[in-house]
């Protein structure tokens, strides 16, 4: 191929990722290490000073509730997933869209409702408490047990799709073959089933535990004395040291990637996988009656606990504030909270900056994502795909709070990259962490996708006289438009919610809705906080209902 | 508009292997030249030299006359139908043929008029409409034809477009490339491991062997004449034979039987020499006739019409072919017979040539 003319996509790209990803983690390293006279690893040492109890316990609490969130979240993931591709009842596949849910849900609003429905003065406590005539509530979910309990509703998920994904692919008559060899259900699924859904379960503690260490919004919530090395890093920004919130940042990242490489090297080591032959048997493993029956129902009740806390998200957002301090149920019900969003346009900000800055952030991702997915699959980069993709998808391995951080690090004065201007505390900043934190997302799907594109095919497109920019318009765009609308569209379900980076980076007038709903919760007008989620909420659901109209249009042109 | 299309020294290395080595070749204007060889010779990767998917590491490329080594595929003027068709699968047939005009900035009435031909000329007229992939192989296979020759290319490259085809589908799609590529005229290069589509389809035909050219020719002079034992093996099956033959004494030996030689044995090669025969000069008699070698039957290989025989003789294969079945029916493995090859029909070459 003459790949000569796509030099300066090359460029560019090498521009951005030097530019964006890996100034400013070299500018945080050097941070952490500033000293008057030269280098200094006091902040180091004096972190792993065993004697620091504080940075100890943020430590264990980071990495130990991650652990059991892991735990939890493969469970209830593979439960999930057994009982939606194993066993058939009413309902089935309408209850499974519910059950993945929350992945559309940003972290912050799902602790909210948590929140309400689970804390102190939550709904079910003082349900209980007024039922049983109690005179203090019986339970209440707070500290470690509460974030773990939010961690494990936002993050099952990734278990549920991966392991409901390789459930369906299981090869039915290894199924049969163990029944004909007398093995019963549950020895059937210990020794056949579940070896074959390692590396699905493993590929979503992965996510999971990556996701739990960067989990922000939760230990905000619900830590109270707590320690979590998110935390740490912004109280540290908020006291003014930057310098050992940088170091605590690249502690935090060396922790996460550490766990992300030994996970690597265990799925690694693949096991064989034989090809499928003949006759698609049944998928199914046959279960006793009793079985499925208590299967279902725990999955039911489950769910039941997951549905209640979005409920109550929309009740509370149409309570007068005000009028919901100890009752059970706000007493007062209005649409103020909503009719503010449409009379007051300082109400309306929070949500005209999230829109504003999911947009830019859209047409970057688009633009970054798309190019360079092209690039490391068809283009002038395919020999050193694997460089360039491990390089590429950096920042999705790196905590939101920590690209934060190096954000402010490194453009906290002019500089060419950022057209000679100071971008802290300024619009801008904000649509750029997104930026960082979304496009690996199109990178991957966007790849994918263009890896189903056959080569010759765009050998055809130029044998027939198209160059390079034709080919790609023509031929592979349409062809690989529902991987980039996916991962667009989890991008921005990440954009639109997104809190962890934001609550760092924002100023007053570019403040997003997330940030929004935290300071009226500060303020304690829970009406207004629940109408901002609901609204978050609604924008996401249009979302999604967009990209599923423009999948099937894309879908209806294309003929395989 | 016929064209001429040469090589000349076209090689083509990658980090180890070279994969075409100094290949020079002059196909004639509206000629269907073939290249045979079997799978990693070097055939498609000449060929997507030829349409520029890959660039040269020396040697040039010329269009009849003009150099084109360096020009990018799509200002190339070659057309090409790809072994697994490369249709795009997000178009309709229509769409599909349509490609290659719009690219080129067709006026629009024109481009409707053009494909409307090309598809008529390829018996998918009514199908214009249709998503490629409700199409049957034999099908799309003319579509991807079809999207070649719409354009009008001065050279039309093909990679081993029949082999996703079945047996049957083969033949009859073989004659109608063969009738349209006359009707049109248009210099055409085949590539094909399989030697009876390369011999019924060629005006002429080159043998590769590891990025070399082995010998080209028409198809009856390669394989009445094979110039290596190589080209005698892959394009008749030759029963390939060492031998030490003694011109002067008019004796041959063939491993450890010893013939007698008429002055029937083709070329001047003498001592060690290695000699191809083909299975359907080696005849099998009674053992007692003159001059023939003792054999005895090992394989039997019932096909119907005809069947084919293998027998081993001081130590050596022969394998026979076109054995009437009403003759072969007496013959059965284990039994003792005579074999009389057809010297005159035989390649003999010096040793080394193996």
């Amino acid at each position: 191929m003459h790949r000569s003319r796509l030099v300066l996509p090359v460029l560019l790209l090498i521009a951005f990722i030097g530019g964006y990803v890996l100034y400013p983690l070299g500018v945080t390293f050097l941070e952490s290490v500033r000293g008057a006279g030269g280098v200094n690893l006091s902040r180091y040492l004096s972190l792993l000073d065993p004697s620091n109890r504080g940075n100890w316990e943020a430590v264990v609490n980071s990495v130990g509730v991650s652990l059991l969130t892991v735990f939890l979240s493969g469970a209830v993931g593979l439960l999930f997933a057994v009982v939606f591709t194993q066993v058939d009842f009413p309902l089935r596949s309408l209850l499974a869209r519910l059950a993945i849910v929350p992945i559309a849900l940003p972290p912050l609003v799902g602790v909210i409702a948590f929140l309400l429905v689970f804390g102190e003065s939550g709904i079910l406590p003082r349900l209980t408490q007024t039922a049983l005539g109690l005179k203090v509530v019986p339970f209440y979910l707070d500290g470690l047990p509460a974030i773990l309990a939010v961690h494990v509703y936002s993050f099952y998920v990734y278990s549920y799709l991966l392991c409901s994904s390789a459930l369906r692919q299981i090869d039915g008559s290894v199924l049969e073959a163990a029944f004909s060899l007398g093995g019963g259900a549950w020895r059937t699924f210990r020794r056949v089933v579940l070896p074959d859904l390692r590396p699905a379960l493993l590929g979503g503690a992965l996510l999971t535990f990556m996701a739990s260490m960067a989990s922000f919004s939760a230990p905000l919530i619900f830590a109270g004395p707590h320690r979590f090395l998110t935390l740490q890093i912004y109280a540290t920004k908020l006291n003014g040291d930057l310098s050992l919130a940088a170091a605590q940042s690249l502690m935090l990242t060396l922790f996460s990637i550490c766990f992300f490489v030994v996970l690597n090297l265990i799925m690694g080591r693949r096991m064989g996988v034989m090809r499928r032959r003949g006759v698609a048997a049944a998928r199914r493993i046959r279960m006793s009656r009793p079985a499925r029956m208590i299967l279902v129902g725990l999955v039911l009740g489950l769910l039941m606990l997951g549905v209640l806390p979005l409920i109550t998200i929309g009740v509370v957002s149409f309570a007068r504030e005000g009028t919901w301090t100890y009752q059970l149920l706000p007493g007062e019900y209005t649409f103020d909270n909503y009719l503010a969003l449409l009379t007051d346009p300082s109400v309306f900000e929070p949500v005209r900056n999230s829109l504003a800055m999911a947009g830019i952030t859209l047409v970057v991702i688009l633009v970054v994502g798309v190019g360079s997915a092209y690039l490391i699959t068809k283009g002038g980069l395919r020999r050193s795909r694997l460089t360039v993709d491990t390089v590429i998808t950096l920042p999705y391995a790196i905590p939101g709070t920590v690209v934060a951080i190096s954000l402010i690090l490194a453009f906290n004065t002019p500089s060419l990259l950022t057209g000679n201007a100071v971008l802290v505390g300024t619009f801008w900043i904000l649509p750029l962490a997104y930026v960082l934190r979304t496009y690996p997302l199109v990178v991957r799907s966007t790849a994918a996708a263009c890896d189903q594109v056959e080569d010759s095919l765009l050998e055809a497109g130029r044998s027939f006289g198209a160059g390079p920019w034709r080919v790609f318009g023509k031929i592979v765009l349409p062809l690989v438009l529902p991987g980039i609308v996916s991962g667009s569209l989890l991008g921005m379900i990440a954009v639109l919610g997104e809190f962890v980076s934001s609550i760092l980076l924002y100023a007053y007038s570019s403040r997003p809705i997330s940030v929004e709903i935290l300071s009226q919760l500060r303020s304690l007008h829970f009406g207004a906080a629940a109408a901002y989620c609901v609204v978050l909420l609604g924008l996401i659901a249009l979302l999604i209902w967009l990209s599923k109209l423009l999948l099937a249009r894309s879908s209806r042109s294309l003929s395989f | 508009m016929t064209t001429r299309l040469s090589l000349d020294k076209l090689t083509k290395r990658y980090d180890r292997n070279t994969a075409v080595e100094s290949v020079s070749l002059n196909i004639h204007p509206g000629e269907f030249f073939s290249i045979l060889g079997p799978s990693g010779c070097g055939k498609t990767t000449l060929l997507r030299l030829i349409a520029g998917f890959e660039s040269p590491s020396r040697g040039e490329i010329s269009l009849n006359g003009k150099v084109i080594t360096q020009m990018p595929p799509q200002d190339r003027s070659v057309g090409m139908v790809f072994q697994n068709y490369a249709l795009f699968p997000h178009m309709t047939v229509e769409r599909n043929v349509a490609f290659g005009l719009e690219t080129r900035r067709v006026p629009r009435q024109q481009i409707q008029e053009r494909v409307r031909r090309i598809l008529a000329a390829v018996h998918l007229g009514e199908k214009a409409g249709a998503p490629v992939s409700s199409l049957s192989g034999g099908e799309q296979q003319r579509v991807a034809v079809a999207r070649a020759l719409v354009v009008e290319p001065s050279v039309l490259l093909m990679d081993e477009p029949l082999s996703n085809l079945d047996v049957a589908l083969r033949v009859s799609t073989r004659e109608e490339i063969r009738s349209l590529q006359r009707r049109i005229g248009i210099t055409t290069v085949y590539v094909t491991h399989d030697q009876s589509e390369a011999m019924s389809l060629s005006d002429r035909l080159a043998v590769m062997r590891s990025g070399r050219l082995e010998q080209v020719g028409s198809p009856a002079e390669v394989y009445e004449s094979p110039r290596s034992p190589y080209v005698a093996e892959f394009l008749g099956g030759a029963n390939i034979l060492e031998a030490v033959v003694e011109r002067g004494a008019r004796r041959l030996y063939l491993g450890s039987t010893e013939v007698p030689l008429g002055s029937d044995l083709p070329g001047d090669a003498d001592g060690e020499v290695v000699i191809a025969a083909k299975p359907e000069s080696i005849r099998i008699c009674p053992l007692e006739e003159e001059g023939c070698i003792p054999a005895t039957i090992t394989h039997k290989e019932y096909l119907g019409f005809t069947t084919d025989f293998t027998l081993v003789a001081g130590g050596l294969r022969f394998k026979t072919s076109g054995v009437t079945t009403p003759d072969a029916r007496r013959l059965v493995p284990g039994m003792k017979v005579g074999l009389k090859p057809d010297w005159f029909r035989c390649s003999v070459f010096p040793r080394q040539d193996l």
